[in-house]
């Protein structure tokens, strides 16, 4: 049982003074798996990043990694396990490679050309001989990610590892991560703030709001939840609603002078709505079919009100 | 997955890659050069006065200068200048072995390196000992740089009375009190990681000289650890003639205390305390 579990986490909470920044949090994390992270800044993520390494003991819960409990006498568990919390940071007065040797001295690794390969292949050579100081965000980042790969480990915990990286560098480590997960099975727990990077990568998603798991999703339950709608402004909202109920069309006013239409048929026939408001006497100002994001999804399902489309 | 990592038979296979961690960040840091060139102005000065005194002229012609060089001692010569150097390292090493174990301890919270540190094979208690072992060795290389300029410079002087015995009871002395010192400021880099930074901690070691100031007054400065390295190298007493309580037993194991009870809590805080 211990083997397929990457991470068993049961019953976090964590508190700091009169705030509650987990709460009751409990995660099953099988081993392949890229798990997304999501939540608000403030959400708890950080949090519980650092409890399930070590850095913080949780009030109530306990954390276990391949079936082994987290506590301060198993220190061999981390053979197994890299990290990067929030944003990397490194020895300034140290190169690239200098760092890389401090880590894969201070991981008891007998392999001393582990560094040259963890350079070539996160594509650090060219600053190999820099002091850490000198390096741009994004290069940072790659370090930091060096440092979290070099032993090739079997779980990998990142806290916002997209932070700082240009576009080009987000789909290389996206790659990268995938290709880790994919081709060595290596189980990825990986937090962000911004759902779109996380929906790309991630095989399931949890949702923490306000140090809570709200909800647990698979890659296709998130792809369903894109849903469309059909947005129409009307100047009187009570003859259109009036109207709309008559013709057997459910909706729900969305706003001063908009209704919101979600029933698939009719979304289909946008068209139809639009000849049956006007025959009853109130034209549709604005009609447009829309795309409902998994942004919003997220906004919504952690209580905030929406953007309203434009 | 993890074919590249061994797992370590013992303690010291674990201790000494963070030695060799702690050192090289050591090498590579300007503070080392720092310490090292503050510990030779120290002896540079000592030197100085030195001179001074071992030419009176000189000495009246440099005014201000000479009249205090006499108030360290009358004469020139080897024993005076270990006194003088001693006087030295043991008011300065407070200061300079205090910042070092704050530097050691307090960078990882400056630089924000400490996550790093934290979720390895390596134990935390390890690291602290590496850490504590290369404070200790750095000082310790310092109190023989010392040694060795005020040799270069006592030979330059051409100061008298150069007895094998003295340089040996000199070295005897020196090295006591580097040791002595090296135990009482264990507990500022137990200040520098409670606090996660430099400043507390560099605050602790002005106010124990303070503290030290004061009870040394007092005439209870035997019983108060970070005044015990000045009373231990003598050197007040040779060289102004202030006449101290001898050191007892008691002397020492209150400096071993500290030494031992800073550096179970400093493994103990790193191993337990929440690092957010």
């Amino acid at each position: 049982m211990s083997e397929l579990l990457s991470i068993t986490a049961t019953g976090l909470t964590k508190r700091f003074g009169d705030v509650t920044a987990v709460n009751d949090l409990s995660l099953n994390i099988h081993c392949g798996e890229i798990y997304g992270f999501l939540g608000l800044n403030g959400a708890g993520k950080t949090t519980t990043i650092r409890m399930l390494l070590g850095m913080i003991r949780p009030n109530t819960g306990s954390v276990s990694l391949f079936g082994i409990k987290v506590q301060p006498s198993q220190s061999s568990i981390w053979q197994r396990v890299g990290y990067m919390v929030e944003t990397p940071h490194a020895y300034p007065d140290l190169t690239v490679r200098e760092n890389l040797e401090i880590t894969r001295r201070l991981r008891q690794m007998s392999a001393t050309d582990a560094v040259e390969k963890i350079i070539g292949e996160l594509g650090l050579m060219p600053y190999a001989n820099r002091r850490a100081r000198t390096l741009s965000l994004g290069n940072a980042q790659r370090l930091g990610l060096a440092k979290a790969l070099i032993h090739h480990p079997d779980l990998l915990l990142l806290d916002e590892p997209a932070n700082a990286l240009d576009p080009a560098g987000i789909v290389e480590i996206r790659n990268l991560l995938r290709g880790l997960a994919e081709n060595s099975g290596v189980t990825i727990f990986i937090s962000s703030h911004i759902l779109s990077e996380v929906a790309r990568l991630a095989t399931r998603i949890g949702i923490v709001h306000e140090g809570r798991l709200l909800k647990e999703l698979n890659a296709n339950e998130l792809a369903e939840q894109e849903e469309q709608r059909l947005a129409v402004d009307v100047n009187d909202t009570v003859a259109a609603l009036s109207a709309l109920g008559k013709a057997g069309i459910a909706a729900r006013l969305d706003g001063k002078n908009s209704l919101i239409i979600t029933d698939k048929p009719t979304m289909q026939h946008p068209d139809k709505v639009a000849t049956l408001l006007v025959e009853a006497g109130c034209p549709p100002t604005r009609l447009v079919v829309e795309q409902r994001d998994l942004e919003s999804y997220f906004l919504g399902l952690v209580g905030m009100k929406e953007e309203k489309k434009q | 997955m993890i074919a590249s990592v061994k797992a370590p038979d013992n303690i010291i296979s674990k201790l000494v890659p963070a030695l060799w961690v702690e050192l090289k960040k050591v090498q590579r840091s300007k503070t080392l050069w720092m310490t090292a060139l503050a510990f030779s102005l120290l002896i540079i000065i000592s030197g100085l006065f030195m001179y001074i005194l071992k030419d009176p002229e000189q000495a009246r012609r440099l005014g201000i200068l000479g009249a205090k060089a006499q108030i360290f001692g009358g004469s020139a010569n080897w024993p005076s200048f270990f006194n003088l150097v001693l006087l030295m390292v043991s008011l300065g090493g407070l200061i300079i072995f205090g910042f070092i174990f704050v530097w050691i301890f307090g960078r990882e919270f400056g630089d924000k390196t400490v996550y790093d540190i934290l979720s390895l094979p390596t134990p935390r208690v390890t690291v602290v000992i590496a850490k504590i072992i290369t404070a200790a060795y750095w000082s310790l290389a310092l109190i023989l740089l010392v040694f060795v300029l005020m040799l270069g410079l006592g030979a330059m002087l051409q100061l008298p009375e150069w007895s094998a015995a003295t340089v040996w009871n000199g070295l005897g002395l020196l090295l006591g009190t580097g040791s002595l010192t090296v135990l009482i400021c264990i507990p500022f880099g137990l200040v520098a990681s409670f606090t996660r930074g430099y400043l507390p901690a560099v605050g602790c070691i002005f106010l124990v000289i303070i503290l030290g100031q004061v009870i040394s007054q007092l005439g209870n400065g035997q019983y108060f650890p970070w005044t015990i390295p000045m009373l231990y190298s003598g050197a007040a007493e040779a060289l102004i003639g202030k006449v101290t309580a001898p050191l007892g037993l008691i002397s020492y194991i209150l400096v071993g205390l500290v030494g031992a009870i800073s550096l179970v809590f400093t493994c103990g805080w790193w191993r337990y305390a929440d690092q957010t």
